[in-house]
């Protein structure tokens, strides 16, 4: 960790934005989505003056999303530029006040700036309500994803905060952004050129996610409270008994120097330096709920390396599906079949199909539940996208066999013709390139069975009746009867595609 | 054989006018007199009922006014049984025309409502109108799927009309967050909204409340003090007769200080979406349907008969079951 933090330094990249509880220093809600629509009105308007030559032009309903507008669009203005990943944490939703609405919120968003290992990484943090409100017709996920695509944020962190008992029920929501799913949750099965060529595709589901119920007694709040608040300040030295010099200002962008033995060196923009102790809002009783924060430190770390973190006893299903569903999708392009089984289909079997794995899991203690699995028909595009490649690796494997027995052969002819039986340079970049060819042109040539395809069609188009919105599961259909060359259903699947990226809008 | 003379040669023999003339003068008479000819006033007669909607009882003396686009047309006034019919004149046109009815009683809000006239008749034969009292009206939902929560009455003089307010609140949580996972369009969301002045009196009476309120689901109660606590039972009752009496739930020593006590059980929350589901299907979205009984099962942990009857009709309706291939023979 010290060496992570320490090629930080020479990046200057891990950046640290947030504001106080109490003084409203943080991003509020309400401006951020006035300012959002302002951008959408202006650069709605550039869109119809350009297509003012349209006779059409009330007619129609102009796209932000389309991407030959792009250059018309007004532009964003990103409160921490220069990040890799960003993320968002919003103040916890507190309709009883509770008063840990913002403690919360400063609790995660510190965990996750201190301990998530990557290079760089921006942490904004909102004030405001996301229940419905009429001025902005959004809300709680939906006014999420609003708030944060405009600020290219990779997954979002917000909650609710609700009394019972001498309890305080605590809900940690998670989203992952449009731009992460497609550039750090997504994959591809390239099928052979004879097949068409195309890819069939997966994308992770949920992408939003019902990471925690936690339940805190209320007797704790004091302490959670203590606990962000010496999150707030920085001392003169890495020692809690040393100076105070500076409490983390208003709008102000940090940038994080060093760390060491568990203290932080931070940088105030207007100069100021100090340390804050990351260990500070470690009390026994909110490490459970800080286990939110560290799934998203998890997956932002997936991000960036392919590794991933365990989901733990304290997190919903939700939280062990994503992170099996990963584990399943990642397996998909292993070397043999048996790899891809083992690690591919049986996670997903633990979800779908008759032996399907109810009640509590032995591994994580998560309740696994007994219904349709959290993300729909993902698990199931996901065992179609490996029953191909499973299919797709025999065959290549039977190919390669009799295109090894060639490279060979011709091995030993080059070897006769040389002196002494060597091979120089030019003869081994010869083979090299003809292996590659002959390995593209042998993959190339690969047809399965059809009546194998039409068994795999029907599979995801059963799934998609559960799910009929599942875009993967749509487009994976119609790459299908593409093979197939089923014109009539690629015409049905082409419709519904269109209506489903209409209706999840 | 003889031919018969037209009636443009009768004209030109008592005039003595040219043939050609008369034949280029009866068509430019024509022309001019079109435009006239085609926008002739013609009398038309609107009838209808005017009802109360929550007791179904008719409303005696109500102003039933028809106006088009602000101007008077006729006027009228419900008899004891409710009917009325309003005769008027109306310009005869080629496109349809929007009219608009109002009407106007002491116990009750202004309504309106269009009404729309097409080659010179109304759409409908006859046209019934349920009003709701003042306090009641501005609980009526207009359009989109909906769940009201009404009052939660008591025995004692004890005030609870904060509870509905509270239920309300927790359930846009705990329902529109399940919902919202699945990437539902926002404008087809179900709006949440506490009704306290809804206080029916009895079962049938809250099926007509439903109805009258046009909300898919109505939430209602009562509150009985007990030795430790509060009993609270919570009635569930939809507007498209799935449940045919309200769907009755118990929750036994609840604190009411408490917030948790605006917690309904995990049964409430599935009977809502499905009603919810069925709301869907009413309006041919069966993808939404099948996400409603989704979201309701990711709450229960499995599916009740009632859901899984539910989300089958709606699978069966889908046009994804032509993708099946040999689904066809």
């Amino acid at each position: 960790m010290k060496t992570l933090i320490q090629s930080t330094i020479l990046l200057l990249n891990l950046i640290l934005f947030f504001s106080s509880a109490h003084a409203g220093k943080s991003l509020w809600i309400d401006n951020e989505l006035r300012r959002i629509r302002e951008r959408e009105i202006i650069s709605r308007q550039r869109i119809r003056r350009s297509l003012e030559f349209d006779k059409k032009l009330n007619e129609i309903e102009v796209d932000l999303n389309k991407k030959k507008h792009i250059n018309l669009l007004e532009k964003k203005i990103l409160h921490i530029p220069h990040v890799k990943f960003r993320v968002a944490v919003f103040m916890y939703e507190d309709p009883w006040n509770t008063g840990i609405g913002n403690t919360l919120a400063t609790l995660m968003a510190r965990e996750i700036l201190f301990n998530t290992a990557v290079y760089s990484l921006g942490v904004l943090t909102y004030e405001g309500d996301l229940k419905p409100d009429k001025s902005f017709n959004l809300s709680y996920f939906d006014k999420v994803e609003k708030l944060t695509k405009d600020q290219e944020v990779t997954i979002s962190l917000w909650g609710r905060i609700k009394p019972e008992k001498n309890l305080l029920v605590i809900d940690t929501n998670i989203q992952i952004s449009e731009y992460s799913l497609d550039n750090y949750f997504s994959w591809n099965l390239k099928l052979p050129e004879a097949m068409g060529g195309k890819s069939l595709q997966a994308h992770l589901r949920p992408d939003r996610i019902k990471l925690q119920r936690f339940k805190l007694n209320k007797e704790l709040k004091p302490s959670l409270i203590d606990a962000a608040d010496r999150l707030q300040v920085l001392h003169e030295k890495p020692d809690n008994k040393s100076k105070i010099v500076a409490k983390i200002p208003l709008n102000r962008v940090y940038t994080v120097i060093k760390k060491e033995n568990g203290w932080i060196h931070m940088k105030i923009e207007d100069g100021k330096e100090g340390w804050i102790n990351s260990k500070g809002h470690h009390i026994d009783a909110c490490n459970p709920l800080l286990e939110s924060a560290k799934f998203v430190a998890g997956l932002l770390k997936y991000s960036a390396s392919r590794k991933l973190m365990n989901a733990t006893d304290h997190l919903t299903n939700e939280a062990l599906a994503v992170k099996e569903q990963i584990e399943a999708l990642d397996a998909i392009d292993s070397e043999t079949e048996e790899e891809i089984y083992k690690n591919a289909i049986e996670p997903i079997l633990r979800w779908i199909g008759p032996e399907r794995w109810t009640g509590i899991d032995k591994w994580t203690k998560i309740d696994r539940g007994k219904r349709t699995p959290p993300g729909g028909a993902a698990f199931a595009n996901g065992k179609a996208l490996a029953e191909i490649a499973i299919k797709l690796n025999k065959r290549y494997k039977h190919e390669h066999f009799a295109m090894i027995q060639r490279m060979k052969q011709e091995l030993a002819d080059m070897k006769r013709r040389n002196y002494r039986g060597m091979l120089n340079e030019y003869d081994l970049n010869h083979i090299l390139e003809k292996t590659r060819n002959l390995k593209a042109e042998m993959f190339n040539k690969i047809v399965l069975n059809k009546n194998f395809i039409i068994d795999i069609a029907n599979k995801l188009a059963k799934a998609s009746l559960n799910d009929p919105n599942n875009i993967d599961v749509l487009i994976n259909l119609s790459v299908l009867y593409s093979i197939l060359n089923d014109t009539e259903r690629i015409e049905i699947v082409n419709m519904l595609v269109k209506k489903a990226i209409k209706d999840t809008q | 054989m003889k031919k018969q003379k037209s009636n443009l040669t009768k004209i030109h023999n008592l005039f003595c006018l040219p043939n050609k003339f008369v034949f280029y003068s009866t068509i430019a008479s024509f022309l001019f007199f079109f435009p006239s000819i085609c926008c002739i006033a013609s009398q038309l007669l609107i009838h209808g009922k005017v009802t109360d909607g929550l007791t179904g009882l008719p409303i005696s003396g109500a102003t039933v006014e028809l106006n088009k686009k602000g101007n008077s047309l006729g006027k009228a006034f419900s008899d004891i049984e409710g009917y009325f019919s309003v005769s008027f004149d109306l310009e005869m046109t080629q496109e349809p025309q929007v009219l608009t009815l109002i009407i106007e009683h002491d116990k009750y809000p202004k309504f309106s409502s269009n009404i729309q006239v097409v080659s010179g008749k109304t759409a409908q034969k006859s046209y019934m109108f349920s009003l709701l009292p003042f306090d009641l009206a501005i609980c009526r939902m207009n359009k989109g799927p909906s769940v009201t929560i009404g009052h939660f009455r008591s025995p004692v003089t004890e005030d609870y009309s904060e509870l509905s307010y509270r239920i309300s609140d927790t359930l846009t949580y705990d329902l529109l967050t399940r919902l919202q996972q699945l990437h539902l369009n926002p404008s087809l969301q179900p709006i949440f909204l506490a009704c306290d002045e809804a206080n029916p009196r009895g079962a049938i009476q809250a099926k007509n409340y439903a109805k009258a309120l046009n909300t898919d689901v109505f939430v209602f109660g009562n509150v009985k003090k007990v030795a430790e606590g509060y009993d609270v039972r919570t009635f569930v009752i939809d507007k498209y007769d799935l449940f045919l009496i309200p769907l009755s739930l118990y929750n036994k020593g609840i604190d009411l200080d408490d917030p948790g006590s605006s917690q309904l059980d995990s049964k409430t929350h599935v009977a809502i979406l499905t009603s919810i589901a069925v709301g869907y299907e009413q309006e041919e979205k069966f993808s939404y349907c099948v996400d409603a009984t989704t979201a309701a099962e990711s709450i229960l942990g499995e599916l009740t008969p009632l859901l899984d009857k539910v989300r089958n009709r709606c699978k069966d309706k889908l046009i994804h079951n032509k993708l099946i291939i040999g689904s066809e023979k």
